[in-house]
């Protein structure tokens, strides 16, 4: 059984739509956006395979997960929307690059657009 | 009177060469023809550079000499400009020379200081002195009066002025007006003899001290005549001061109007910059309120799934608390069946059980009843999904998706805000860039700001100095009757009869002054209504009335006065002033006019061109064809039009005066 992850990160590509959306000004910084990525994620049902899903090199932004959920609120989400799921905050790290690769396509497309047509 | 015969002009302007417009001897009126930028205003800077030695540009500003030579000549070498008008006055003839020529060790002249200029004035063609030809040009024609002579068409708008007792343009005009009408030669008679008057008094007082009985009274009376000297003369200051400041202030205004487009761009600039600045102070505010809500958000947009992972758990929720309830029931069921059976009676109907009916009824409760509980592992997982449920309802929070579109919207709207003012001040600059040098527009108003206090305050010291002059003056009088009451000796006796019969001649010129003032007045009212009734198309309108200011007000005929007159009858009424004028003017000379028919109607036009002939006996219209209809004017003139000439363009630097 795999082991639940202390750092989570963001991969190069992720990360490289993470700095396209800090740059509208719209976010606090990037971890915010990658929650919102997170969330993002799981409303458009890109939450399968949450615990063999490889997402490919974390070369980009890195974060413990001290400082990416203080309260454990992330952790609680997870827990409760899959309880098959046993290492959560590889699940997260997941979702967080699954939803800035698929906000990518969308910029990459048809531009950035506005926030709350993600939400 | 001033009748100009001949012009000859050489090199100035675009006049290359030498050319000549010859006016002959005849009164009449005398038409040049010209289309823009041919040289028709710079043919009255002929006239004025001749008469004065100065050229005139847009907006009353003075050209630079140099600039004023024809390029042409210039490339070829030629360099300078000659002008020559010859005139009679009152039956001399004068030739005026004036030139503007190399200074001798110039190769190629640059500025205006490698060249000099050379007057000539010849009476009956002998050469006069330097003092004899400016008292002679003084005379025939002074530049303060040159307004009435030699116009701009554009500038007749200046006479609404006269209307208003604050404008600087208007007191000029005022001024000029007196100087016209012969004015100052009461005025100065008049300053003449004041100043004899204020002598014999000072020389009353002296001989009144010399006298034991009335040296006390003497005495006082030198005191008081030096107080009011003194009052006098800062009252003289001040006015002299004012006269300044009144000159500062239409040098203030005509650079206000000069730079009225960069006022008006630099203005336009600043709200804009403001703009700007607002906007984006909202914008940043409006950022930091959506940095603040996504912050946030992303909890909110877990909000379906959170609600359907809640109607999924309430479902297995359900199935086992719907077994766990069955089963209760059926447990419950069966222990009160057992009672029964115990009892003997039923709780509920209280009829007795038999025997047999005991035997049935244990039998069934031993048989399974089908409603079996939850096993363990069915009570743990019970307790698991209850456990997520409460867990769920606890990540369920607002959706901030309505709140971060709000805020977008807004910043959208801020965003073409600023771009437009962006835009705005983009053209601004631009704008202000092709006007070149807008450092003055800046700071031109705060002047004249400044110089309206200046002003305001001088006034004040005026009005106290005038009080103060009044109050001495009295005291003077008071003193000077004491004296004659006292006076015993023939010296002084003299003295003071000396002192009243200067007395009673100032009084005779103050009197004198007001009374031709008034009568000029009248008369310049009279003659500017009969002028104006003539070219005028309104026959509601009756007269002119005139003000203390020589203003030209419209009077309609219910006796109203017209407060607001459209652009054509401001010249209307300009015109009809400069003609009444000059029928009550001591010096008569000619009217050179420039594009006097901008704003009329042709009919105007047509009632103009027949009044010219009554303006002056020598008329010079400058007009560009169209202005006026050409059959028409010849035809509504008849004999009066004794010349006509045309300018034609040869070059952008070289136009052909041909007569006609």
């Amino acid at each position: 059984m795999l082991e639940d992850k202390v750092n989570i990160g963001l991969t190069l590509e992720s990360t490289r739509i993470a700095e396209k959306l800090e740059e509208t000004g719209n976010f606090e910084d990037k971890l915010t956006i990658a929650k919102f990525a997170l969330a993002y994620a799981i409303k458009n049902n890109l939450d399968t395979n949450l615990t063999e899903d490889k997402i490919g090199d974390i070369g980009g932004t890195k974060w413990n997960i001290g400082s990416v959920d203080t309260d454990q609120y992330l952790r609680n989400v997870i827990i409760s929307l899959y309880p098959e799921v046993k290492t959560p905050y590889r699940a997260i790290e997941i979702l967080m690059n699954k939803g800035l690769t698929s906000i990518g396509e969308i910029i990459d497309n048809e531009g950035i657009g506005k926030i709350s047509d993600y939400m | 009177m001033l009748h100009f015969s001949e012009l000859i002009v050489e090199n100035f302007g675009p006049y290359k060469g030498t050319q000549e417009i010859d006016f002959t001897s005849k009164n009449g009126v005398t038409i040049i023809w010209g289309n823009n930028g041919l040289g028709k205003t710079t043919l009255l800077n002929v006239f004025r550079y001749a008469l004065f030695g100065r050229v005139q540009g847009r907006g009353n500003k003075s050209h630079s000499l140099k600039q004023i030579a024809n390029w042409e000549s210039y490339d070829e070498g030629k360099y300078g400009f000659k002008v020559t008008l010859k005139m009679y006055n009152d039956g001399v003839r004068y030739d005026l020379i004036r030139q503007f020529t190399v200074k001798e060790g110039v190769s190629q002249p640059e500025k205006d200081n490698d060249y000099k200029e050379d007057i000539f004035l010849k009476k009956e063609g002998t050469i006069l002195s330097q003092d004899e030809r400016k008292h002679v040009l003084n005379s025939i024609m002074p530049e303060q009066v040159s307004r009435f002579f030699l116009f701009d068409g554009e500038l007749l708008q200046e006479y609404e002025d006269l209307l208003s007792e604050e404008s600087s343009i208007g007191i000029k005009i005022k001024d000029a007006i007196e100087r016209i009408l012969g004015v100052p030669v009461l005025t100065n008679g008049l300053a003449d003899i004041t100043t004899a008057e204020k002598e014999f008094s000072a020389r009353l007082s002296k001989v009144a001290q010399k006298n034991n009985d009335t040296q006390l009274l003497g005495n006082l009376l030198g005191d008081k005549q030096s107080e009011l000297k003194k009052h006098e003369e800062e009252l003289e200051t001040l006015k002299t001061t004012l006269e300044e400041l009144n000159v500062e202030k239409a040098n203030l205004e005509e650079e206000m109007k000069q730079t009225d487009k960069a006022r008006e761009l630099l203005n336009e600039k600043r709200i804009q910059e403001d703009i700007k600045s607002r906007k984006k102070e909202a914008l940043s505010s409006k950022k930091a309120e959506i940095k603040m809500l996504t912050k946030n958000a992303w909890q909110g947009m877990l909000n379906n799934r959170i609600k359907l992972a809640l109607e999924k758990l309430e479902e297995e929720i359900n199935v086992y608390e719907e077994k766990k309830t069955k089963h209760a029931v059926s447990e419950q069921i069966i222990d009160q069946i057992h009672k029964a059976c115990e009892q003997g009676e039923c709780p509920i109907c209280e009829q007795e059980i038999s025997e047999s009916l005991r035997q049935t009824l244990k039998s069934k409760t031993k048989a399974d009843i089908g409603f079996e509980g939850l096993s363990d592992e069915e009570k743990n997982k019970l307790i698991q999904l209850q456990g997520r449920r409460s867990q769920l309802r606890q990540l369920n929070v607002d959706e901030l998706k309505q709140q971060v579109t709000s805020i977008e919207d807004s910043i959208s709207d801020i965003t073409v805000e600023i771009s437009d003012a962006e835009q705005r001040l983009s053209d601004i600059n631009k704008s202000l860039n092709k006007l070149g040098d807008t450092s003055r527009a800046e700071t031109v108003s705060g002047d004249y700001a400044k110089c309206l206090e200046k002003i305001n305050n001088t006034k004040n010291g005026i009005d106290s100095a005038t009080d103060i002059i009044t109050k001495v003056t009295g005291e003077i009088k008071n003193l000077e009757d004491k004296l004659k009451k006292q006076a015993t000796d023939d010296e002084l006796i003299k003295a003071e009869e000396i002192r009243d019969l200067s007395g009673k001649i100032k009084q005779i010129f103050e009197n004198g002054v007001d009374l031709y003032r008034e009568r000029l007045k009248q008369k310049v009212e009279e003659d500017a209504s009969d002028i104006f009734t003539k070219i005028s198309n309104q026959t509601e309108y009756t007269n002119l009335t005139i003000n203390e200011h020589y203003g030209l007000s419209i009077v309609h005929e219910t006796g109203r006065i017209v407060e607001i007159r459209s652009a054509g009858y401001e010249h209307i009424v300009a015109l009809s002033l400069i003609g009444a004028l000059h029928k009550n003017a001591p010096l008569q000379g000619p009217i050179i006019m420039d594009s006097p028919f901008g704003r009329l109607d042709p009919d105007h036009k047509r009632k103009i061109t027949s009044a010219l002939p009554s303006l002056a006996e020598q008329v010079i219209l400058l007009v560009y064809s169209g202005e006026i209809d050409e059959q028409l004017a010849r035809r509504t003139l008849g004999g009066d039009l004794i010349n006509e000439y045309i300018l034609t363009s040869i070059s952008a630097f070289n136009t052909q005066i041909t007569k006609v």
